[in-house]
């Protein structure tokens, strides 16, 4: 019972809403590499939408901004870190 | 007639100068090709994502233009050939939408990004 109190409440905290959509004045500029890196992992990859939660439409000007971003060297491609195994 | 933006990245180790030169240039050359020059600015020296010919700075400019489309290949041309630029990368302007003018927003989120 418990666990399925759990999965239910995780499923609900999903939900999230395009910022692009709610905010119209919101503009998705490449030059504005601040906010697009919040769209990217750690390690420079781009967040995926089912978790960014971004809609459709501006997922994708998203996805175009990074790669312009990371055209000019304003984001990394990847990031080089050190493995300590290696 | 189109509208362009360009950032190139010149040498940090170059003079002011020389970098005052070759924006003075590629002004030069889009007005020769018949094009317009909006807005030519001066970013200063950033630091790169990732290196670049070495470099790990790199001095952004960046310019706004209207011109035909052969203009940004015979511009891209000239940077290609030009030692001290190093990267750059020219995006034609997206016009805004008329049902976006409601919104008084683009512009300074424009400069906020510049700044």
């Amino acid at each position: 019972m418990a666990v399925r109190q759990e999965r239910e409440k995780r499923v609900f905290q999903k939900r999230k809403v395009c910022r692009y959509c709610a905010d119209k004045n919101l503009v998705i500029d490449y030059k504005d590499f601040k906010s697009l890196k919040y769209f990217t992992s750690e390690r420079g990859k781009i967040i995926p939408r089912r978790i960014s939660g971004n809609c459709a439409l501006h997922q994708r000007k998203v996805t175009v901004a990074i790669e312009r971003a990371r055209n000019i060297a304003f984001l990394p491609f990847t990031t080089i870190k050190s493995h300590p195994s290696h | 007639m189109r509208r362009y933006e360009t950032i190139f990245i010149a040498d940090p180790d170059l003079g002011e100068e020389d970098v005052k030169g070759i924006t003075e240039k590629i002004k030069g050359l889009i007005e020769a090709k018949g094009g317009q020059v909006e807005k030519a600015e001066d970013w200063g020296t950033r630091k790169l994502a990732y290196e670049v010919k070495k470099k790990s700075r790199g001095h952004y400019l960046y310019i706004k233009f209207s011109g035909k489309s052969d203009l940004v290949a015979e511009l891209e041309r000239n940077l290609r050939i030009n030692e001290g630029v190093i990267k750059y990368q020219s995006v034609q302007v997206e016009e805004q939408k008329p049902a976006a003018q409601a919104a008084p927003a683009p512009v300074p989120a424009e400069t906020a990004a510049e700044a």
